[in-house]
């Protein structure tokens, strides 16, 4: 069972690394992250941050990137291109297929936040001359919120179109980095409706800043592990939350 | 036990914002048996690309069942024995022939050195050996159908599913993949294969079915369906004028490769006409008997407007009685619904 999940998975990242649409991203990646090591010599007295910064948000946003642009069409169009009929047509049940395809498309992003990874902690070092290894607890919940936004991706890809799902998904990443804010701004100032609304919002969509501890990270400041633990099992509670709705709903598809 | 069965397998697709009916399929009842090769024909929006994914779960039945091996087609564990090869076949580009047998294999939990064997040994039999590193965006037509059909046997299947495996495929192609489907069939394997090439179909079928409008018009052995077509008698004349012969009112007479030839009817006594063809002085120089083949059943019971050109273009039809209306009124009637669903199909991007 686990068998068919992992060849989805990887046929899933060998189309996703073989597409060009990973190399540019990647090679992206490669030259933001170098770039860090130019621009913080010109910031001055702030080399050390402005690394740190850069690198942990360039990683953050180039995997969000790929969650989107490759997350929102990874269902739709093995539906479109009819590649779908002959892997139903295989012993494998709907579910597998949808787990398949994210264990594919996480299994990139940690590649590509590996590499980015291996970028940062060479240039943060040769910044502040020692290893930091709080910037992995940065990169772990990180790569934790990209898998929440890889499984919302899924989910979109099951129920609309690329281009729709790519829209809502942003639309998610926004509020799920303001709901806090937003909920706090209406229950001061907005109307009853606005604040069920950001009630709403924010107790039922993932609070996406519960994954940022970057500047935390980047000012030392110390975070305890329990609060990384609890920031994994959260986002691993959401990735299940959206992935077992994908699954129900493609389970009930048809592919005419 | 039939190895295949849809039993009162109906499917409705509908379209549209208010979910339209668009196309209606069945009720089906049909029956494959052990070690056949099933042709499954009919014309374009039959239903015979609906039925085949309603018995691999692409699109799910409304009501009634479809069965493998007695055991309802819904579960996974029935479709490691089964094979299925999709109407034009799209594969994942980015993977070579070889990576796309491997991944299928995987799905089948295959074991490595096995799958690879495997992979090896089909890409082989259909003759893309050299292609196995050669990713299938740079396949032809034929070398993907090929690949289709070498990733529908990648689990030693006992029945296999073939949706168009011939469309597409240049002659030597169509005959290497006949030659497989017999193959499956002397290995012991039960082939289910729609197509629309009839010769192709007349020369491999055990039993064919004929659907129209979604409904099955007819399911019987090759034999049965040929021995109900008319046949007729060429007596290929020598010594004897024309006109002479012409006069003679034998069947229909014709010039033909500088030979007069008398083409007689069913009905018409060859015996009789050979006699009064010597006593002129006529010399009979081959009496060969015609039989009309699938496509000619074909045209005049499921393709009615084709047969018309079907009848001009083959002067083998004595005296014109291969263009009877030999419509039956069901048959009509299906045809009628065929055509509507024809259109409503291609509103909805639907195959065959």
């Amino acid at each position: 069972m686990t068998d068919r999940v992992l060849a989805i998975g990887k046929n899933t990242f060998r189309e996703a690394v073989r597409g060009k649409l990973f190399a540019a991203i990647g090679v992206f990646g490669v030259i933001l992250m170098g770039s860090s090591a130019i621009v913080g010599p010109l910031s001055l007295g702030e080399q050390a941050r402005i690394v740190q910064d850069l690198g942990l948000a360039g990683m953050s946003v180039l995997g969000f990137m790929v969650a989107v642009l490759i997350g929102t069409g990874i269902v739709f169009t093995e539906v479109e291109r009819r590649t779908i009929y002959t892997v139903i047509a295989k012993p494998v049940e709907r579910w597998q297929f949808i787990l398949g395809k994210f264990a594919g498309l996480n299994a990139t992003i940690f590649v590509l936040v590996v590499g980015m990874t291996v970028i940062l902690l060479g240039a943060a070092w040769i910044e502040i001359g020692y290893f930091k290894p709080q910037l992995l607890q940065a990169v772990l919940l990180t790569w934790v919120e990209l898998m929440v936004l890889t499984s919302l991706s899924i989910l979109m890809s099951v129920v609309c179109s690329p281009i729709l799902g790519a829209i809502f998904t942003f639309l998610l990443y926004i509020i799920g980095h303001t709901s806090g804010d937003l909920r706090e701004l209406a229950q001061h100032f907005g109307s009853g409706s606005a604040k069920t609304v950001t009630n709403v919002a924010y107790y039922i969509l993932p609070n996406l800043e519960y994954f940022n501890i970057r500047s935390k990270v980047i000012h030392s400041v110390h975070v305890d592990s329990a609060y990384i633990i609890f920031a994994c099992v959260y986002g691993l509670f959401y990735c299940v939350v959206f992935l077992t709705i994908a699954g129900a709903i493609f389970e009930r598809k048809e592919f005419k | 036990m039939p190895i295949l069965e849809f039993k009162d397998v109906s499917k409705v697709l509908k379209s549209g914002f208010l979910r339209r009916p668009v196309y209606r399929l069945g009720p089906l009842n049909l029956e494959v048996e052990a070690g056949e090769i099933f042709g499954y024909l009919g014309p374009n929006g039959a239903g015979k690309t609906t039925s085949i994914k309603v018995a691999m779960g692409i699109l799910r039945a409304d009501s009634g069942e479809v069965r493998f091996f007695g055991e309802s087609a819904r579960g996974a564990a029935v479709k490691h024995r089964v094979g299925f090869l999709p109407e034009r076949p799209y594969f994942y580009q980015h993977l070579t022939a070889f990576e796309l047998l491997d991944f299928y294999g995987e799905l089948f939990g295959i074991p490595g050195r096995k799958r690879r064997e495997r992979a090896m040994n089909l890409l082989d039999m259909t003759g893309l050996a050299e292609f196995a590193n050669t990713r299938l965006a740079k396949f032809s037509k034929g070398m993907l159908q090929r690949a289709g059909f070498a990733q529908a046997l990648i689990n030693d299947p006992d029945v296999v599913l073939l949706d168009e495996p011939l469309s597409g495929l240049d002659p030597t192609g169509r005959r290497q993949i006949r030659d497989l489907i017999l193959g499956l069939r002397a290995g012991g394997k039960t082939v289910f294969f729609s197509s629309h090439i009839l010769q192709d179909v007349e020369m491999i079928c055990d039993r064919v079915g004929i659907l129209l409008g979604g409904e099955l018009l007819r399911a019987a052995t090759m034999e049965d369906v040929l021995s109900e077509t008319l046949s007729w008698v060429e007596i290929s004349v020598e010594d004897l004028e024309y006109e002479a012969i012409r006069r003679l009112g034998l069947g229909r007479v014709e010039e033909k490769a500088g030979k007069t030839v008398i083409r007689l009817g069913p009905e018409e006594d060859t015996g009789e006409a050979i006699k009064t063809i010597s006593g002129l002085g006529g010399k009979v120089s081959s009496v060969v008997p015609q039989r009309q083949t699938l496509e000619d059943y074909f045209m005049r019971n499921v393709a009615p407007g084709k047969a018309e050109e079907a009848g001009q273009a083959c002067p083998a039809d004595p005296a014109g009685t291969a263009r009877e209306p030999a419509l039956t009124a069901e048959a009509s009637a299906a045809l009628s619904r065929s055509a509507k669903r024809k259109r409503s199909a291609e509103k909805v991007g639907m195959g065959n």
